[in-house]
């Protein structure tokens, strides 16, 4: 459980990324924060996490937050294996090494995520969704029941982000807490129970379903955004989707 | 951002998470090699003394025996051989050791300890001190104290937002390095060319020929109490290789860690400086051919560069001693093969040394 | 207006009178300064030995120095600048006294403040010392400050163009180790001083010494001891190899040199070695240079040194310090062969030395040491625990 009253950071008084901000996320919920480039997600995020400390207001967590930044490779080749261990290590005293009881745990992590199958490949050789995954499972392989991701889908290719999500979705019905910022609408409109719409004029909190419609979109990223709604084999859906401008030829 | 990447080394083959025997085996190996290294040495030597002289002399440290030696004969085997090695193997050892550690805390494998500038820090405090004619006790404190003022000063520039990307690393070990380098040259510039300058130019060069047991006590202080450090962060220093955002994430605080490990490495480069003065390349090769053997796992890589290391000067110093009848400066030869040595590891592994830079 | 520009011009007027007068009477003053040195020339403490007549003739004084330059100079020169090390001793020893040298190396300087000469002549260590670099580059200013007659320099282009540059004439010397070395520099450096006679002298002297010893030498027929001399000992070890001065002085006297034989080394010079290779050599005596601080105490009681045969026999030996080093070639070399042959074969009598050394103190510096300076030059007391010492005692 993850909850932030009044909270406010900034670079300087003039240059306030956020400011008075307040919301939750509650147990088995995932809340998505939304906005374009520069707004400050990954700052949110990380006052969220507690990797940052809020000038204003308080942020409370039940507990400590597992955070998952973006992949971006390594510069050593650690076993993916290894990489997991590594959540372990608030568990893990100073001076010690992980034990078998912790890899244990990293190998039950691995496995809820789906990819046991990848302990022993060198970190730097997986794909990025796969290291994606591995970093979701070393956040997980800590114990933490609230995890906080920073744009887990980015520079994924489609069925990598198929995978991250479906993962996300199946977490939060365990009744994990998730707060997950994100460059697409699309993904907040499947996972998301709340949203957080960090624009120019200001942030905006609230539910998912009433805020990721057309006029807030749009106002938020600055062009026309579009929620659509279309029939697949039955089932509906909605997606949101951008015009870049007039088809080729 | 995300890519398809190629790994800093192969790693164990199979790469499967290290567990005991993983760990326990390269020790074993390495210190088996260090351990052969160490009896051609001491069996080796300008003044010949025969093979089963020297290992009688060597037990009857341990069970008296052997009492109708030349006294000769012992004094070369303990007091100018065993030192001598013992005095490698600590200096080796730590320089590799440091180098390894460095280059996690950095997440730079181009990092030794003079690109760091401890070694500069500490060549001048070495060469201060024999300047101003202060004594042996000076020359290793002097090391010492400058070495770790050396670190600090590149610590200052690297710390703060962005500062600790590579660039700024290296850039700032570099301004620090020829800062002390200067310094170094202002005190050659006010030495007394006859009596002082060959005594400090003899210290700039390196040696570890005026070993002594004393010297040996001296370095095994600080060198033991930086190595225990480091080995006992050992799996933190993993975490820490991640970067400092990672290590945050995982619940560490990865400035005090950084610190620790620094001063810890600082405590080993300049207790190696001031006993033996400036030796090169083994900070930044032995780590490197550590982690082409057993992986980047510090957990097995630490232990295993301090053996190695202490090895492969061990081997560099017997040879410099015993090729000619003259002697050849250890920094040199260090250098000499070394630098040959990183050329042909570069060259093999560029593909993977440039990645994740 | 006409008031600030009279006044303008008066400063102007007053400038250029002012400024004419100066520049004339300096001028004067240059142009007599010349005349007045010859008839000031005899220094403190000589006894009025007249300047050599041809010195102040018309011809003048030609040197050719070792680059094979050609100095004139129209009399004898009275400001000598010294850079290389040896030269300011050698000077003093050629001239009788201090008072024609008008700078020197630190490095020459803190050797006479440090050895016999500061005693000898105590005005000298009031010499600027402060006009080149450890390296021997010239400070041009503060030597062309000093208005020498001529500077002393080693032969290197890059030491010696500065001072031509600024108008000085230089005197090229080249330093190759040997006993030829003094007698060149000291031909030289007798012609500038308008004392040609006094080189021949010294070098007749010397080679006298030389081949006495020679003779001794040759007289003993059975091969000497091993000796091994140390330019270095405390940090890391350096000794005498090849082409070595020492090595020369060593095999002079009759005794060999193990770090020049069959197990010796390659190197030419000083040449760093391990501890094990000297004592493969087993020195039988063992000299410690003037260049470290290292005393034979030292050696003695070095455990490592225990079984060199120079330390059962107790014969470690720190080289004389007298006006300058003995350990390279000097004027006063001569005694240094005379102090090696005693050291190395004692004839169980009472040593020569140290008449000799007055006598030979005498003639070059006009100055006979007192016993305690004699004690200090012979390292009396750090030598004293070697045997063999107390043949140069005090009678």
């Amino acid at each position: 459980m993850l909850e932030l009253r009044g909270a406010g950071f900034g670079y300087s008084p003039q240059n306030w990324v956020f400011k008075d901000l307040s919301f939750s996320v509650p147990p088995g919920t995932v809340t998505a924060v939304l906005g374009p480039n520069g707004s400050g997600k990954t700052t949110l995020v990380r006052c969220a996490a507690g990797m940052l400390a809020v000038q204003e207001g308080a942020v409370r967590r039940s507990e400590t937050a597992g955070y998952v930044p973006q992949a971006r490779g390594s510069t050593f080749g650690y076993p993916a294996l290894d990489m997991v261990v590594m959540g372990r290590a608030r568990h893990i005293g100073v001076f010690r090494s992980p034990g078998s009881r912790d890899r244990a745990a990293a190998l039950r992590a691995m496995d809820r995520v789906g990819i046991a199958a990848l302990a022993g490949r060198l970190f730097p050789t997986l794909s990025g969704g796969e290291q994606q995954l591995v970093l979701i499972a070393r956040a997980i392989a800590g114990g933490s029941r609230l995890l906080v991701l920073d744009e887990p889908s980015t520079g994924l290719d489609l069925k990598n982000q198929v995978r991250v999500l479906q993962l996300l979705r199946e977490l939060v019905r365990t009744g994990m807490s998730l707060l997950v910022s994100t460059h697409h609408p699309d993904h907040a409109l499947f996972l998301a129970d709340s949203v957080v719409l960090m624009g120019a004029a200001g942030v905006v909190t609230g539910p998912a379903g009433p805020l990721l419609a057309d006029a807030q979109l749009s106002a938020l990223y600055g062009v026309r955004v579009s929620t659509l709604s279309y029939d697949d084999a039955g089932t509906p859906r909605r997606t949101v989707v951008t015009p870049f401008g007039a088809d080729k030829g | 951002m995300l890519r398809e990447a190629q790994p800093l080394t192969t790693g164990p083959p199979g790469g499967r998470g290290p567990g005991l025997r993983q760990v326990i085996g390269p020790c074993l190996l390495s210190g088996a090699v260090l351990a052969a290294v160490s009896a051609v040495a001491l069996a080796s030597g300008r003044y010949s003394v025969s093979l089963d002289h020297v290992v009688q002399i060597l037990a009857s440290r341990i069970v008296p025996f052997g009492q109708g030696l030349p006294s000769a004969e012992e004094n070369v085997v303990l007091l100018v051989r065993l030192p001598r090695v013992l005095l490698a193997l600590l200096v080796g050892g730590a320089l590799a050791i440091g180098g390894a550690a460095l280059q996690a805390v950095f997440r730079n494998p181009l990092v030794s300890p003079e690109v760091i500038g401890v070694s500069s820090g500490a060549s001048f405090g070495g060469a201060l001190a024999l300047l101003l004619g202060l004594g042996p006790v000076a020359l290793v404190g002097g090391s010492f104290g400058f070495g770790l003022l050396a670190l600090g000063i590149v610590f200052l520039i690297t710390s703060g937002r962005g500062g600790a990307h590579i660039l700024m690393v290296v850039l700032g070990g570099i301004v620090t390095a020829s800062f002390f380098s200067a310094l170094v040259a202002l005190v050659t510039y006010l030495a007394d060319p006859f009596t002082t300058l060959p005594a400090i130019v003899f210290w700039l060069l390196g040696s570890v020929s005026t070993a002594t047991w004393a010297k040996v006590l001296v370095a095994l202080i600080p060198i033991a109490a930086g190595g225990v450090v480091l080995l006992a962060l050992r799996w933190r220093i993993n975490v820490l290789s991640l970067g400092d955002d990672d290590a945050t994430a995982l619940g560490l605080r990865p400035r005090p860690l950084r610190w620790a490990v620094l001063a810890a490495v600082a405590l080993m480069v300049a207790g190696a400086v001031a006993v033996s003065g400036v030796i090169s390349w083994v900070g930044l090769v032995i780590p490197h051919l550590a982690r082409m053997w057993v992986g980047p796992d510090h957990r097995v890589l630490l232990p295993v560069s301090f053996l190695l290391g202490g090895a492969y000067l061990i081997a560099i110093d017997t040879i410099a001693r015993t090729a000619t009848a003259g002697e050849i400066p250890l920094g040199v030869l260090t250098a000499l093969i070394g630098a040959p040595v990183f050329f042909v590891l570069l060259r093999r592994n560029r593909e993977r040394i440039w990645d994740g830079a | 207006m006409s008031i600030p520009e009279a006044n303008r011009r008066s400063v102007l007027a007053a400038a250029l009178y002012g400024g004419g007068a100066l520049f004339l009477a300096s001028c004067a003053a240059a142009g007599t300064a010349p005349q007045s040195s010859p008839q000031s020339t005899p220094p403190a403490g000589t006894a009025g030995t007249a300047p050599p007549g041809s010195a102040s003739g018309p011809a003048g004084i030609q040197v050719t120095d070792q680059r094979g330059t050609v100095l004139s100079f129209d009399r004898p020169v009275t400001r000598v600048v010294t850079i290389p090390m040896p030269a300011a001793s050698l000077l003093a020893a050629v001239d009788q006294g201090a008072s024609h040298l008008t700078g020197m190396h630190n490095a020459s300087w803190v050797a006479m403040r440090d050895g016999a000469m500061g005693a000898m002549y105590p005005e000298a260590l009031n010499i600027p010392h402060d006009i080149a670099t450890t390296d021997f580059t010239p400070n041009v200013e503060s030597i062309r400050a000093l208005n020498p007659d001529v500077v002393v320099q080693w032969s290197d282009a890059q030491l010696t163009a500065p001072l031509e540059q600024a108008g000085m004439k230089v005197l090229g010397i080249t330093n190759t180790g040997t006993q030829q070395d003094v007698d060149t520099w000291t031909a030289l450096f007798a012609t500038m001083l308008g004392r040609p006679d006094r080189a021949v002298q010294m070098k007749a002297r010397s080679d006298g010494q030389q081949k006495a010893i020679q003779a001794e030498a040759a007289a003993r027929g059975t091969g000497g001891p091993g000796i091994v001399y140390f330019n270095r000992f405390s940090g890391g070890l350096k000794v005498a190899g090849n082409g070595s001065y020492n090595d020369f002085y060593i095999k002079l006297i009759g005794a060999h040199n193990p770090a020049t034989g069959p197990q010796g080394l390659q190197g030419k010079g000083m040449v760093g070695v391990d501890v094990e290779q000297v004592l493969a050599w087993d020195p039988e005596i063992i000299l410690l240079g003037n260049f470290d601080d290292a005393m034979p105490a030292d050696v003695y009681a070095n455990p490592v040194w225990q079984s060199v045969s120079a330390v059962r026999s107790r014969r470690v030996y720190k080289v004389p310090l007298g006006g300058y080093r003995w350990d390279p070639p000097g004027q006063e070399s001569p005694l240094m062969w005379r102090w090696l042959t005693d050291v190395s074969f004692p004839s169980g009598n009472r040593s020569t030395l140290r008449t000799e050394t007055n006598d030979y103190f005498d003639f070059l510096y006009r100055y006979r040491p007192s016993a305690p300076e004699l004690d200090k030059i012979l390292w009396t007391e750090a030598n004293g625990t070697s045997a063999n010492y107390r043949q140069f005692d005090a009678s």
